[in-house]
């Protein structure tokens, strides 16, 4: 298998009749900086979701007693849920259409490092937002930047409780007669899920510290990101054997030098580093791999882009080859690829065929669109993506897909080879040429493991 | 005995099957008797101090302002020491009739980290090893299958959609969602099959799926895709296959991490485990009396309230039992009080047993497994010196 396609199917959004693949790991990482084509495709800021949810925040509050605002509260609640069916499919119309979809690969991978989840539109959108803002804004560089644009999030201030955990002996919780204090779980999960990682770099008593450093961090009414220095608890704390905070009165920066230095602790490099390796090249992955992916964090400080050179580029990237699984959303875009369906048809399908062709199918296999049950994020390990009931919806939706290309499907052979590569369809092509229908014969390429393989 | 002789037999036990409703067809399936056992895994932490109230310590009103407060809000008096969360009241009559019980203070040996994530690993693993690598070998309930006489794949049963660890290993076994559809033409399904041929999970996975949509799971799978809860759905879909050949079944409830209002965030999640309970007992009929269900979760919550109205990760928490097979009707567990000085860590509800040694005594009482295969291949590292009686 030549570079490009190769670099398509492991790193990218799949193979598609519309794009060649990158040539060498270089052209895979210059593909980085090039426009993928979003601009036809909407997204929103976090701002203007934001000013959008403030405005909603108004109608709802005084639409008791005044029709203007009621009216005000029904029109930006509508342009809300809107948003939030426009937005998903944007999401999935740029990764079906990106020339090579690398940036969209690694925008699953760091949406799923710093998982978030919710329910209802506003949330729904927001997190959206987060994708753009903070993912795809800083995914490209300093590690750094990436954990605090995402700790910092109003998305993720919210999911993990951090928006209302305040420091027991701030000013805040002094003023207010009622028991205030503490909520741990943002800080558990930004050592253990998304810099150390689990392991012996940290205690019990720097989760506690950390919660102490991280109050005043919060969501204001609007769902704006505020930082409220009166319910920060007082004085210094002691994380991972170094003081932070303590100034007078507390400053956001304070809070912001532990995010540096987490940044580029080894555990932190090692830990993002066999990650990478785990979803993009093997479940069990190479030490060796790791280890020469952990050495450029070290050593550029966190630099991501220059980690995911060393990855594109390692021999042991294109030895592992086959050996992860599709996962459900990436299966889906692969597949839409695969047909060259276009982006503008995923953008104005009927709401029911979404539901059919994607929403359904998604739950089905595993990923609902929602997003992780859990703050670990989607899994990596095969066994979690291929239970019989989920290899079924696999197979359903495969042999369902070639429907939206009905009259205009390739013969059997194109297609396995644009979809496969020329030697896995070699493997594929004279088992399914026996199919009882073209359709069919399609849906059976689809569902094939070296399909549903990278 | 010839053929047409055992034919006649064989006809003649399935009219007369149906015609004394008390003996189902399945029956005559080669499934290893008749005892049944569920496992629910309440997956991110239930807080068993909210679950089950230990209103009757003297410290408890110490810790915790807005929930727990016990009878004075509601909560159900099981003991005169423990009383049962609200949401939990329609399992009242379960607790009456001796077919529901608990088990405080327990946990896995996992210790100090508090991930859900490992916990829940080491949970389903059944191991005592706490440097878990990444990815289990095999889970606790797939090793009790190979004890098993007369197994087959549908003896034991995964539930939903998303991986059962607890299950998962080298023993053949099933694995469904109530909303799982596979309808497959016979040529495709050849051609998937030679697809799969080179691929074993692929391989795998596929010969379960066909052997499933094939295996009339018929009524029992259409009824709970007209159910709209899930956890009703689960419990539905588990009781009919308990009532065909499945004997081992497991399936998962999430929603328990409650950091931050707990009073609205446990509500759902205990209404949700109470629906499985009572749908176990109405859909398995007169099987109930032939069956434990165990409901653990990864580990305990703080003891403490936290500043949000909810709380944080801990250590010892709570069992939940039911069944006809059950022992119900009391709260087991050396009570280790909320003291200061009786904390774990000075937080956490100190574990006074091991969960491991709960489901060990059903394996082995349910099954006839002996004690030292519990303990050197189902739970290997647990020792079982006093076990608890919890089984009629």
């Amino acid at each position: 298998m030549n570079y490009a396609d190769f670099a398509l199917i492991r790193f990218g959004s799949g193979l598609s009749p519309s794009h060649d693949g990158p040539a060498t790991p270089e052209a895979l990482i210059d593909s980085l900086g090039q426009g993928d084509g979003s601009q036809q495709f909407p997204v929103m800021s976090t701002d203007e979701v934001t000013a959008l949810y403030a405005a909603y925040m108004r109608g709802r509050r005084g639409r008791k007693n005044d029709p203007a605002l009621e009216a005000e509260y029904q029109k930006q609640r509508e342009r809300m849920i809107q948003a939030s069916w426009l937005l998903r499919r944007s999401r999935l119309a740029r990764a079906v259409m990106a020339p090579v979809g690398f940036a969209d690969r690694l925008a699953q991978f760091w949406s799923s490092h710093f998982s978030i989840r919710g329910f209802g539109a506003h949330k729904i959108i927001l997190r959206e937002a987060f994708q753009e803002d903070v993912i795809r804004a800083h995914q490209l560089g300093r590690f750094a930047d990436l954990l605090r644009a995402a700790t910092l999030h109003p998305a993720m201030l919210d999911y993990l409780d951090q928006s209302s955990s305040i420091g027991p002996g701030s000013p805040f919780a002094s003023r207010r007669g009622k028991k205030l204090g503490l909520n741990e779980n943002h800080a558990r999960e930004l050592l253990e899920l998304h810099t150390l990682g689990i392991g012996d770099a940290y205690s019990q008593a720097d989760i506690r510290q950390l919660a102490e450093l991280m109050t005043g961090l919060m969501v204001d009414q609007d769902g704006a990101f505020k930082y409220a220095p009166q319910r920060t608890e007082p004085g210094a704390e002691t994380v991972l054997g170094k003081e932070y905070g303590g100034a007078e009165p507390p400053r956001l920066d304070e809070i912001s030098a532990f995010f540096d230095d987490v940044a580029v602790h080894p555990a932190t490099a090692h830990f993002i580093s066999r990650k990478l390796a785990r979803h993009f090249c093997a479940d069990t992955p190479p030490p060796e791999l790791v280890e020469a992916m952990a050495t450029r964090f070290r050593d550029t400080g966190g630099d991501l882009t220059a980690v995911y050179e060393v990855m594109v580029g390692h021999r042991l990237a294109r030895e592992s080859f086959g050996q992860k699984v599709r996962q459900p959303w990436d299966l889906i875009v692969a597949g839409f690829r695969s047909l060259d369906v276009e982006g503008r048809t995923l953008v104005d399908m009927k709401l029911s065929s979404l539901r059919r062709m994607v929403m359904k199918p998604l739950a089905a296999m595993g990923q609902p669109i929602i997003g992780a049950p859990q703050p670990e994020g989607w899994p990596e390990e095969e066994e979690a993506w291929l239970t019989p009931q989920q290899l079924a919806a696999r197979i359903d939706w495969a042999l369902d897909v070639p429907s939206m290309k009905a009259k205009d499907l390739p013969p059997v052979t194109a297609f396995a080879r644009t979809a496969l590569g020329e030697d896995r369809a070699a493997e594929v092509e004279p088992i399914v040429r026996r199919a009882e229908s073209l359709p069919e014969a399609i849906g059976l390429v689809i569902a094939s493991p070296q399909f549903n393989r990278r | 005995m010839d053929r047409r002789r055992f034919l006649n037999i064989a006809l003649g036990g399935a009219c007369s099957a149906a015609a004394m409703p008390a003996i189902t067809p399945m029956s005559f399936a080669s499934a290893p008797g008749e005892r049944r056992f569920v496992a629910i895994v309440l997956r991110g932490a239930m807080d068993g101090l909210d679950a089950v109230q230990p209103y009757g310590d003297p410290f408890l009103a110490g810790l915790r302002r807005t929930i727990s407060v016990g009878p004075q809000k509601g909560a159900l008096d099981l003991d005169g020491f423990f009383a049962l969360h609200p949401a939990l009241a329609p399992l009242m009559p379960m607790w009456a009739a001796g077919e529901l019980g608990f088990a405080q203070a327990v946990s896995t040996p996992y210790r100090d980290k508090r991930s859900h994530f490992d916990g829940q690993e080491i949970l389903e693993a059944g191991t005592g090893d706490q440097s878990m690598p990444y990815g289990v070998a095999s889970g606790w309930l797939n090793r009790l299958l190979p004890m098993l006489p007369g197994a087959t794949m549908q003896t034991a049963f995964a539930v939903g959609i998303e991986n059962m660890a607890i299950l998962n290993g080298d023993a053949d076994h099933a694995s469904w969602a109530p909303e799982a559809r596979f309808d497959v033409t016979p040529q495709a399904q050849d051609l998937l099959r030679q697809l799969y041929d080179n691929d074993p999970p692929f391989e795998s996975a596929a010969e379960t799926a066909i052997a499933l949509s094939t295996a009339n799971l018929g009524e029992g799978a259409m009824k709970v895709s007209e159910q709209k809860q899930i956890a009703t759905a689960l419990a539905s879909f588990t009781a009919a296959r308990l009532n065909a050949e499945t004997r081992i079944a497991a399936f998962s409830l999430n929603g328990w991490d409650t950091h931050h209002n707990q009073i609205g965030g446990i509500q759902r999640a205990l209404v949700q485990l109470s629906d499985a309970l009572i749908v176990l007992k109405r859909d398995l009929g007169r099987n109930w009396d032939n069956t434990v269900v165990m409901a653990m979760t990864e580990f305990g919550r703080t003891a403490r309230e936290n500043g949000t109205q909810g709380t944080d990760h801990g250590t010892g928490g709570l069992m939940v039992m039911a069944g006809g097979a059950v022992k119900g009707g009391r709260v087991y567990g050396d009570w280790p009080g909320l003291d200061e000085g009786d904390l774990y860590a000075g937080r956490d509800l100190m574990p006074t047993a091991d969960v491991r040694a709960y489901a060990g005594v059903a394996l082995s009482g349910l099954f006839g497994v002996p004690v030292s295969k519990v303990e050197s291949t189902i739970f290997p590292g647990l020792i079982m010196p006093d076990p608890p009686h919890i089984l009629l």
